[in-house]
């Protein structure tokens, strides 16, 4: 190493230090000034209003389109329930033209995205400003939509008859269809009275009743 | 000296390392701290980003894009969503090009302030990370308030941007960038870049000639720190970058040899700066009008044919390659990723012999790798 | 055997061992060791004690049990001014409960140095909490954020938390580790820094020995620390430990040197190599401070402040743990309370270099302000203002360490680390031939300016000493 070298070099790099301890010291004394941090469960930080956290629903204005759902990247909305006039499913969720048996959003899967806030016709799903959302487990990280609670046994037993309700109708309905069909194409033939309204309270006497949530 | 017999060893920089960025495995063969041959394994972070873009339609594909990059999303976004305009011959309007160009370049200074922060980590000065994650916080807020996400935005789809920019938003870039530039930058060149013990880690340390880097494919700023100026920014500008005026900052051996450690990371403070200017002239440019073309947010049915377009993003060229069938999901979409490249020299680098293991951690840091890009 | 009862039996070898073995040492040395001033010893006012004179007994005749005065004598220096001593004091109380004639000497002796290393025991234990809690705080305000605050008012008793936790921890040999070696270099580097507390004061006459050659002590037994390191790193079983282990051995054997040169340089100015007496010549106003009495001897202290931060492996020179390679060097197979005495005795070894510099650079316990030393120092002067003297010199000696202290974790924060090749020329190609130079300089200055202070610009103004 040159002689000549060597002592601006030790200058030099002391130098160097030195500016940088003077940066760090004056850090020190001005701490409060310059702080960053915030006591976390005590103070909270703003959160802005696009924030993408938990999503939340309103019900009445779902059409059960399944836009939403489809959209998402990760598939992570489960959205069940009928359209139609055929009167409301007892415990479920009136939305604007459909009754909503299942809408759950699987914290899991789900990326943040966004993506499902734009497809909805009467937009009605959001992202929210909740991010801590926790449990102790992976299954009770299912976040049911319509009671804005976890996804539970219960939720899901309702769903199961839902579906079996849902056929179990669909069914019925079927089959009255068809006798009606035989009924015309016989009153066709002859000329007999209609009798569906009796029918049709016969109907709805038959009905059961959804467990747990009646 | 032939006389002393040493043996060599053999160490497992393994996945789960405090130096390696992200899950990389080295397998590396010292005689005591000299090292003599390094192997790189990667693939512990791939998440099939290819063969998910099969399966789902253009826009879907945007959240995926999203989390290759993680450190610089917005370009991976911007470079999608340019390739598929492309191939669509789609114009975007103006105000959602200036958008972009601002979100881009403020994404490119985060992206950096997470490279300098870790990089010092790396050396061992603890304190610049903390000032560097500082101001990083401020971009991230600003980007909260933009788009409601501070890492993973999918805030620039095809035909434009997701959200309209704000006047408080202008407002709050407009004064980070007055809080940045110069008295930041200048305070981490004091405390950092001109300190004698880091030079002397890093100037000498893993020089990179040009026709190595040129022919493993090395690109972004570990290029230009080896004296190349080649930045796809004003090379081959996409959407409104030939409008900005901007320098590229180059290595030129100012503390050592052209391409070493300490010119690489000086390109990219010093991009930072040129980064500030670009986004200031963007935000006066700011014009009125649409921030994305509604037709195309619904959905996208490109024609039939393929297209390669290619960014700047942080750390090189971001480039992606689509092939399409006329349906709404894409038939294939390679991604380039260009840490994928940059990783690849590491072997070249560290089998010269002149490299220490604590150099090593150095090269490794002043490549500025990012695992998400190298596995996809 | 479960794991608190393993954590608690080494704890408990630890502790006996570091204080016996200091206590046997130092009465080794001490016994040795000519007392001084055997004149003073004769009036006994002269001995210090809580109270000045009356209460004193005489020195009694051979034949006679010995007294106070006499264990004092024979078991450590008398000083010649006023002030408070502690082993001393120790035997007035043993003497003034009337014990001295019934138990035998052996065990009087043996209690004293017990009950001082205890103290000193007590003194690290405190001190490495504080300085944990200081260090965390210090960096934390460095960098613009808070450091602990919830447990106690301001984190004070994070560390204690710390400390709970680390007992608790599971206690991992790994099952290809050498056993022995393994258990034992966690002790070894603890004693070796505990030792070297032995001739080291904490303010006037407050040492647990006051061996007469302190500072070479000093020097020559912190070696049993970088046994222990190596120790530890070969034991592991693991090659980044290993790697650690080599650093570490060439580090702080390498910086020893600096070290010793500055020691040497201190030892031609003062003339003794008792850190008493050191400190002793540097009474009176703040240029008598050894740093400022020559140019070449400021450039030593920063030679010896840089060195030091070698010996306790912080920042720059943390090679052996460095964090970001070797995820943690030497003891990164340890957990627990073995881990934790390595950290122990890293707060330890810092303070331990602090007040070194303190005793041979910055004046010990003098305040550099002579109306202020001077209270209590006369021979008639009241019990009172001889507490407040007393008390007062501790607490500026203690001060003074804990700044050294404060400014090790500054550097520790803002440098970065610096390469094995480097340290290497730092040391023999930059340190060692500054301190060569210096040694020769500072010495043919003190022999031509007769000790005047503060490069003898104080004298010429004729401000007095």
């Amino acid at each position: 190493m040159a002689t000549g070298n060597y002592f601006s070099d030790i200058f030099r790099v002391s130098k160097s230090i030195v500016i940088g301890l003077g940066i760090t010291i004056r850090y020190f004394f001005k701490y409060k000034k310059n702080l960053v941090t915030i006591q976390y469960p005590r103070e909270r930080d703003l959160i802005p209003p696009r924030h993408r956290g938990i999503h939340y629903l309103e019900t009445e204005k779902c059409v059960m389109c399944w836009k939403c759902s489809d959209i998402c990247p990760v598939d992570c909305i489960y959205i069940e329930g009928t359209r139609g006039a055929d009167g409301p499913l007892p415990g479920g969720y009136r939305g604007q033209k459909a009754t909503l048996s299942k809408f759950t959003v699987d914290y899991t899967v789900c990326i943040f995205c966004g993506l499902c806030e734009e497809p909805c016709p009467p937009k009605c799903i959001f992202l929210g400003p909740t991010f801590d959302y926790h449990a102790t487990d992976r299954t009770l990280m299912e976040k049911n939509l319509l009671t804005d609670e976890v996804y539970t046994q219960d939720d899901e037993k309702f769903v199961q008859w839902a579906r079996q309700e849902n056929e179990r109708r669909a069914a019925e309905k079927k089959k009255r269809e068809e006798e009606e069909k035989a009924k015309a194409a016989a009153a066709k033939a002859a000329a007999p009275p209609a009798e569906t309204p009796a029918k049709k309270k016969e109907g709805a006497a038959a009905e059961g009743k959804p467990p747990g949530k009646a | 000296m032939p006389d002393i017999k040493t043996e060599e060893m053999l160490l497992n920089m393994g996945p789960q390392h405090p130096s390696t960025h992200g899950v990389f495995r080295v397998v590396v063969r010292t005689d005591g701290e000299m090292v003599l041959e390094t192997e790189s394994h990667i693939g512990y972070l791939h998440r099939c980003f290819e063969k998910v873009a099969e399966n789902n339609n253009y826009l879907q594909v945007v959240p995926y894009t999203d989390r290759m990059d993680y450190l610089c999303a917005m370009a991976n976004n911007l470079g999608y969503a340019q390739t598929v305009e492309k191939l669509m011959q789609l114009q975007v309007p103006e105000r959602a090009e200036h958008i972009r160009v601002i979100v881009t370049e403020l994404n490119r200074i985060a992206s950096h302030l997470m490279a300098f922060g870790t990089y010092g980590m790396d050396i061992g000065a603890m304190t610049p990370f903390l000032y560097a994650f500082r101001d990083r916080e401020m971009i991230l807020k600003i980007f909260e308030k933009l788009c409601g996400q501070r890492l993973n935005y999918s805030y620039v789809r095809i035909g434009g941007v997701t959200f309209d920019i704000t006047d408080e938003i202008v407002a709050d870039i407009a004064r980070f960038c007055e809080y940045f530039e110069p008295s930041i930058i200048k305070e981490y060149n004091d405390l950092l870049s001109y300190n004698g013990i880091f030079i002397s880690r890093t100037a000498n340390v893993g020089v990179l000639p040009v026709e190595l880097a040129i022919s493993y494919g090395v690109t972004g700023p570990s290029l230009r720190g080896s004296g190349l100026k080649r930045d796809l920014r004003k090379d081959e500008p996409s959407s409104i970058y030939d409008r900005f005026e901007f320098d590229v900052p180059v290595g030129t051996g100012e503390m050592g040899t052209i391409g070493d450690c300490w010119d690489r990371y000086m390109v990219r403070i010093r991009e930072m700066t040129e980064s500030v200017k670009i986004i200031r002239q963007a935000l006066d440019a700011l014009p009125p009008g649409e921030f994305c073309d509604k037709k195309a947010f619904r959905g996208v049915k490109p024609p039939k044919g393929e297209v390669y377009h290619k960014v700047e993003g942080a750390r090189g060229e971001v480039g992606f390659y689509l092939v399409s069938d006329g349906t709404n999901k894409p038939y294939r979409v390679k991604a380039r990723g260009p840490s994928f490249s940059n990783i690849s020299v590491l072997d070249a680098l560290t089998s010269r012999g002149d490299c220490m293991v604590a150099d090593m951690v150095a090269i490794i840091g002043s490549l500025d790798i990012v695992m998400g890009e190298v596995d996809r | 055997m479960t794991r608190p009862r393993n954590t608690a039996i080494l704890a408990s070898a630890c502790i006996a061992l570091s204080v016996l073995g200091p206590a046997l040492w130092a009465q080794e040395a001490a016994g040795t060791a000519p007392t001084a001033a055997p004149g003073a010893a004769q009036d006994g006012s002269a001995v210090g004690g809580i109270v000045q004179s009356g209460a004193v007994p005489a020195p009694a005749a051979e034949p006679a049990p010995p007294t106070a005065a006499d264990l004092a004598k024979r078991y450590g220096t008398i000083p010649e001014q006023g002030g408070l001593y502690l082993q001393a004091g120790f035997y007035q109380l043993v003497d003034a409960l009337g014990l001295a004639v019934t138990l035998p000497e052996w065990l009087v002796v043996l209690v004293a140095l017990l009950v001082v290393c205890l103290l000193v025991f007590g003194f690290i234990n405190v001190f490495a909490l504080f300085a944990v809690w200081l260090e965390r705080k210090v960096s934390a305000h460095i960098q613009c954020r808070l450091g602990p605050m919830e447990v106690g008012p301001h984190g004070l008793l994070q560390t204690i938390a710390d400390g709970i936790k680390l007992t608790a921890k599971e206690d991992i040999i790994p099952r290809l580790a050498d056993r022995p070696l393994y258990i034992l270099a966690p002790i070894l580097v603890f004693t070796g820094v505990l030792i070297r507390f032995v001739p080291l004061p904490f303010g006037q006459h407050l040492v647990a020995s006051d061996l007469d050659l302190g500072l070479f002590f000093v020097a020559a037994v912190g070696t049993v620390e970088v046994i222990g390191v190596i120790m530890a790193g070969w034991s592991s079983n693991n090659k980044w430990s290993l790697f650690g282990t080599i650093r570490t051995a060439t580090q702080m054997v390498s910086y020893e040197i600096p070290i010793g040169f500055a020691f040497v340089a201190v030892i031609a100015c003062a003339g003794s190599f008792s850190l008493q007496d050191i400190v002793n010549q540097q009474r009176g106003w703040f240029w008598n401070w050894y740093v400022l009495v020559n140019p070449f001897l400021t450039i030593l202290s920063i030679v010896y402040l840089t060195a030091s931060l070698a010996e306790c492996k912080r920042a720059p020179f943390d090679l052996p743990e460095a964090e970001s390679e070797l995820v943690s060097g030497f003891h990164t197979e340890y957990t627990g309370m073995r881990f934790g005495l390595f950290f122990l005795s890293e707060y330890a070894a810092m303070y331990l270099v602090s007040a070194v510099a303190v005793v041979i650079f910055f004046g010990g316990w003098w305040s550099g302000i002579r109306p202020l030393d001077d209270i209590g120092m006369s021979p008639g002067s009241p019990p009172a203002a001889a507490i407040a003297g007393f008390l007062l010199k501790a607490a500026v000696f203690v001060t003074k360490a804990v700044v050294l202290v404060f400014v090790q974790v500054w550097v520790r924060w803002t440098l970065p680390r610096v390469r094995l090749d480097q340290m290497m020329h730092l040391c023999w190609k930059v340190l060692l031939p500054i301190s060569l130079v210096c040694l020769v300089g500072s010495t043919l200055w003190q022999m031509a300016s007769g000790g005047a202070g503060l490069y003898g610009i104080p004298a010429l103004l004729g401000l007095g000493s």
